[in-house]
């Protein structure tokens, strides 16, 4: 007899506890929607660069250019920039090259597509977001810096980017850091230059200038010549919004730029996060809410010994 | 001396008689290694639509040309169910059985297959196989598959990892999902080739002229007449005439329905080599399915099918008398395609009757005037000089020009209303007459970079082979009407007079990027202008260069 009862107390409790939690969890979705609508836009001042496929012809210069600008790259033989074999192979950015070059040949009677990929500084960075410590920052004019002074290591931002960016320094034991491109914020960009590799491209397939500019260069092109683009800026809305857009004469996905979806991946996660412990409300609300049931529970206990 | 004289001519005898002997068999084997096109032909990818993924094992690779040249020129009925009489149903098997049941479905193919194969073996025949994979042939092999490492990683020293593929699955079976895989999902790099189309069967014209000379004009056995028009033509008594026979539009073939051309064609040429008649066509896949397209030169030779066809004529609407009438050479554009079709649809009634000015139900509501001018099809005037502005010696220029007929009097040349306009053959001008004296000839372009050193430009070179590419093409001599035209692919948006300087690429092309958002610098434009050329016309690296160094030389180097 005894037994049943405490199981049913138990099976009371535990009913109770799984309402309570529901009634955080939506107290919290509903700060949370609030926490969105307050974000400031960061498309408005936001500096860019658009990038058309359909110009670059593989020289490298861009790669190139970026070794020169970051001296802490490894220094490399005279020719590799100029060495074609290297698009044999998909590249990604890692430690030692913040860009590459990859080509793609989607249809083979035409000719190859190179893609230039560097960090995309996207507008709502998941990196950012997944920073622990805050060493990575979104500037207001577009880049997304990394600090390494503030780094601990934990490479929450290599598994967050949805690009897969961010490399780590594997090869340093000591003092590793996560590398990746730097919009050449504080090289050229504070100087009021435009980053190393767009003022190095001969072809000129990046123009820099800002965001909502280049939005409209980009469409003008598109509406000038249908036939040479997909109809669609990327980056413009997708993952919320990169700097870095490209425009392409092949479906985005044959050049490795993966279809995101336009909602921002932080957006996602953020909100979420960030309501649960705004003003350290419901936690306490959580803890008071635990605090309740085990008074209520050990009264109801006191009441059925005080009865028997 | 002598003898030693003597045995080098015995060593050069014996070695060149072994030479010959060696060569002679060569030609011999190679219609069996070699992948001509008939081969090429009889390759036919045998999978059921829509199981696709669903498939435990690849397709079947199925080797038409093969089976027919095994069992015999004449042995359709192995595998095809006879039609009552009127030839063969060529679907397989004989009784394919009604249902969208893929089990069904894929025993009536095995069934098929394997029961002939198992019958010819018992038979001690020659016969394929009859194993699953023999048949299901996976097409990437290991080999193929090489995985991008992350530059970290040291292969020497890695002993742990042997083989990949003890650990790794197959993380993909086509070739179009290989380049989006990362090493870590095991990337394969080199995939199967992309599937080789089968090759379209090549009747033209002169395959029509050498039908009806053989079948004695008989156009009933392969065209039809409408029951309307045969009514009208019996009451008058009169024969038809080439205008008044349709063509069946020839509908995509599936495995299960037939198309057109393989119920008449193939059938026709089946029961006539069956009732043993000598004059007859060809059964074998390879035979038919050559991708001929013949070049005006060949289509000279052909003859003209005489369907009282005038060989020049003034297109002019009744209806539309707006614009002026069009000259138009209907034999010239008669060698410039394969079959009528190409241009009319299933007979070759004028466009005005199904198309009017208003469009009518029986064009799909495709007016008149679109029926010339609609860019996106091939049919029409414009939309097939569209396709001749793509092809690699004329996209160079045409692809830096925004679309030329939008220009203020391009319409006058084609409604110029006068047949005379047809004679006319006009050739560029030379370029020295042109070119201002002072840009004639070699000169440097001006120094942009640090690295690279200056460029040779040859002005009047360029201009020549512009010419050149110009007067080899009579549709670029029609149309290049001003003697300047050639000169407006790169000089694009000045006025252009002969003799006189265009305003510099400098005018508009600053040499500070920052200065003109969206208008490439001097630098870019000289770039993209130059390579944009060069790599849309694909001409050899020394002719047309495509690297930098093919420009202009390195400095460091």
């Amino acid at each position: 007899m005894d037994a049943m009862h405490t199981s049913n107390s138990d099976c009371m409790n535990r009913r109770k506890f799984i309402k309570y939690i529901g009634l955080t969890g939506a107290a919290t979705l509903g700060a949370a929607r609030g926490a969105q609508a307050q974000q400031k836009n960061p498309a408005e001042q936001s500096l860019a660069v658009l990038v058309d496929t359909t110009l670059c012809v593989g020289c490298r210069a861009c790669e190139q250019a970026c070794n020169e600008i970051n001296p802490d790259l490894p220094i490399v033989p005279n020719d590799f920039f100029s060495d074609d074999s290297v698009f044999e192979h998909r590249r990604r950015m890692n430690a030692s090259a913040f860009t590459v070059v990859n080509r793609y040949q989607p249809d083979k009677k035409d000719a190859p597509v190179y893609v230039k990929f560097q960090c995309m500084h996207c507008l709502y960075p998941a990196c950012v977001s997944a920073c622990l410590v805050g060493a990575m920052t979104r500037d207001a004019g577009g880049a997304v810096v990394y600090d390494e002074k503030k780094c601990i290591g934990c490479r929450y931002c290599m598994a967050a980017c949805p690009f897969q960016v961010p490399a780590y320094e594997y090869a340093a034991a000591l003092t590793p850091r996560v590398r990746k491109c730097t919009f050449c914020f504080k090289t050229r960009l504070i100087q009021g230059e435009t980053p190393a590799c767009v003022s190095a491209c001969p072809m000129r397939v990046m123009t820099f200038g800002s965001r909502a500019e280049l939005i409209a260069l980009g469409h003008e092109r598109i509406r000038k010549n249908p036939k040479q683009y997909i109809p669609h800026i990327y980056g413009e809305n997708e993952a919320g919004g990169t700097t870095w857009m490209y425009l392409a004469a092949v479906p985005f996905e044959q050049i490795d730029l993966p279809n995101l979806g336009y909602h921002s991946l932080p957006g996602y996660t953020e909100p979420v996060q960030h309501a649960l412990f705004k003003w350290f409300l419901p936690p306490l609300g959580l803890f008071a809410a635990l605090a309740g049931a085990m008074w209520y529970n050990k009264r109801r206990n006191k009441n059925n010994d005080d009865t028997k | 001396m002598k003898k030693i004289i003597a045995a080098v001519a015995i060593i050069t005898c014996a070695y060149s008689v072994l030479y010959a002997a060696q060569s002679t068999p060569e030609p011999a084997q190679e219609p069996a290694g070699s992948m001509d096109n008939a081969t090429r032909a009889g390759h036919i990818l045998l999978s059921l639509p829509g199981i696709q993924n669903g498939l435990t094992r690849p397709e079947v690779n199925f080797d038409h040309e093969k089976h027919s040249r095994a069992l015999g020129e004449t042995s359709c009925r192995t595998c095809h169910a006879d039609n009552q009489g009127k030839g063969l149903i060529f679907t397989f098997p004989k009784n394919l059985p009604e249902t969208d049941d893929e089990e069904i479905l894929m025993n009536a193919w095995h069934n098929a297959c394997i029961a002939c194969h198992n019958e010819r073996s018992l038979e001690d025949k020659q016969t394929g196989p009859i194993t699953c994979g023999q048949c299901h042939i996976r097409k990437t092999t290991k080999a193929e598959h090489v995985p991008i490492l992350p530059p970290y990683y040291e292969p020497v020293r890695d002993t742990y990892h042997g083989k990949c593929l003890n650990c790794h699955s197959e993380p993909m079976r086509s070739a179009e999902d290989a380049p989006m895989l990362d090493w870590k999902k095991f990337q394969i790099l080199r995939g199967n080739p992309p599937e080789e189309q089968i090759p379209k069967a090549g009747f033209d014209y002169q395959r029509h002229a050498l039908h009806s000379q053989t079948l004695d004009k008989d156009c009933g056995l392969c065209h039809y007449l409408p029951s309307q028009k045969q009514q009208e033509l019996e009451d008058e008594g009169l024969t038809p005439q080439c205008r008044d026979w349709l063509l069946e539009p020839d509908p995509e073939g599936s495995w299960r329905k037939e198309d057109y051309a393989h119920t008449r064609c193939v059938n026709c040429h089946f029961t006539r080599t069956e009732a043993r008649e000598i004059k007859t066509g060809p059964l074998l896949c390879g035979e038919c399915h050559t991708a001929t397209a013949r070049t005006p030169e060949q289509m000279l030779d052909v003859v003209r099918s005489d369907c009282q066809q005038k060989e020049k004529i003034l297109i002019r609407s009744k209806e539309i008398t707006v614009m002026d009438a069009v000259p138009f050479n209907h034999a010239q554009h008669q060698l410039r395609t394969q079959a009528c079709q190409d241009c009319h649809h299933n007979g070759i009634q004028p466009c005005h009757e199904c198309h009017t000015k208003t469009g009518d139900e029986k064009a799909e509501f495709v007016t008149l005037a679109q029926a010339f001018h609609r860019e996106s099809s091939s049919r029409s005037c414009v939309g097939c000089h569209e396709t001749q502005k793509q092809k690699p010696e004329c996209a160079g220029c045409h692809q830096q020009l925004s679309a030329p007929q939008a220009a203020t009097g391009a319409c006058a040349t084609c409604h110029s209303n006068s047949l005379e306009a047809l004679e006319r053959i006009r050739k560029a001008a030379p370029p020295e007459d042109l070119i201002a004296p002072d840009v004639q000839g070699t000169w440097q372009i001006e120094k942009l970079g640090e690295d690279y050193a200056k460029v040779q430009f040859n002005h009047l070179e360029i201009t020549q082979a512009l010419k050149a590419v110009s007067d080899a093409s009579p549709l670029a001599r029609y149309f290049h009407t001003n003697d300047m035209t050639l000169c407006a692919g790169c000089h694009h948006y000045s006025p252009l007079e002969p003799k006189k300087k265009v305003p510099s690429c400098r005018t508009c092309h600053d040499t500070k990027p920052e200065s003109m958002p969206g208008r490439p610098d001097l630098m870019g434009a000289y770039h993209q202008q130059c390579l944009g050329c060069h790599r849309t016309t694909g001409a050899a690296e020394e002719k047309m260069p495509q690297t930098c160094n093919g420009c202009h030389a390195h400095k460091q180097q």
